[in-house]
């Protein structure tokens, strides 16, 4: 540790570059296993998807019907 | 387009139905309806019969909280933005300072042309389709770090069950070190 002034104002750090790399290498493999295997998006789910997100029965306008069916 | 986590674009966004509900009526005046119950039992009772809904919208800004997208879907995933004009004083140095954990600042320095200083709202997820997204400019990008910490607070406010993810990544690491 680089202090200045007082031990609390640290103004750097003195690695081994055995450590530093030691330390590099540990941040190299964490951010290589830190994004979550992340699934393709199968023909299937794709498929269901659209499904999902297509209108699928009558859309009802007719006022009548719609206060009808809403027991209004 | 390729789009990254963490772009914030211009997109059409609906605010989310609640109760009364609006349902449209050709040539008259939209229906109210003041509960969930009875919109469902109305839909259930007419079989496949689908209603229209009013829902208010407007154009604002939005942070894409993942750059996955798949053309067959056109789906994105975002948060909503607050301006800090919306807040008091008091307020808007809370957020700046990131005292305030679901309202994640968007530093203007990272957002050159975004209209006026924002804040990604953790609690107010929303999924938009391509088409309703305005990809000619790029309002601004939040960085890597950023975005790590901005993720952190979401899957910890939404309290996403990461048990078995960290397991698996655990093990993951444990056999690393030891190959």
């Amino acid at each position: 540790m680089v202090e200045r002034y007082r031990t609390e104002n640290v103004k750097a750090v003195i690695l081994h570059p055995d450590d530093f790399a030691a330390l590099q290498a540990s941040s190299q493999l964490l951010e290589e296993i830190a994004r979550p295997g992340s699934p393709a998006l199968t023909e299937l789910a794709a498929r269901a998807h659209q499904v999902a997100e297509s209108p699928e029965g009558e859309l009802i306008t007719d006022k009548a019907s719609v206060k009808r069916l809403l027991g209004l | 387009m390729s789009l990254a986590a963490g772009e914030v674009y211009w997109a059409l966004v609906p605010y989310t139905p609640q109760a009364p509900f609006q349902i449209y009526t050709a040539g008259s005046s939209p229906l109210e309806v003041p509960s969930v119950d009875q919109v469902v039992d109305g839909l259930r009772a007419g079989g496949d019969a689908e209603f229209g809904f009013l829902v208010r919208a407007k154009a604002r800004p939005i942070l894409l909280l993942s750059e996955r997208s798949d053309p067959r879907t056109g789906d994105h995933f975002g948060l909503r933005l607050l301006r800090l004009s919306e807040l008091s004083t008091e307020e808007r140095e809370a957020v700046r300072d990131q005292r305030e954990p679901l309202l994640f600042h968007l530093r203007p320095e990272h957002m050159a042309n975004l209209p006026e200083e924002s804040a990604a709202l953790i609690s107010a997820p929303i999924r938009i389709h391509e088409s309703a997204l305005d990809t000619r400019r790029l309002l601004g990008q939040l960085d890597k770090n950023e975005m790590r910490v901005l993720s952190e607070r979401f899957v910890s406010y939404w309290r996403f069950d990461l048990h078995q993810l960290l397991v698996a990544k655990i093990r993951e690491l444990q056999a690393r070190w030891n190959g």
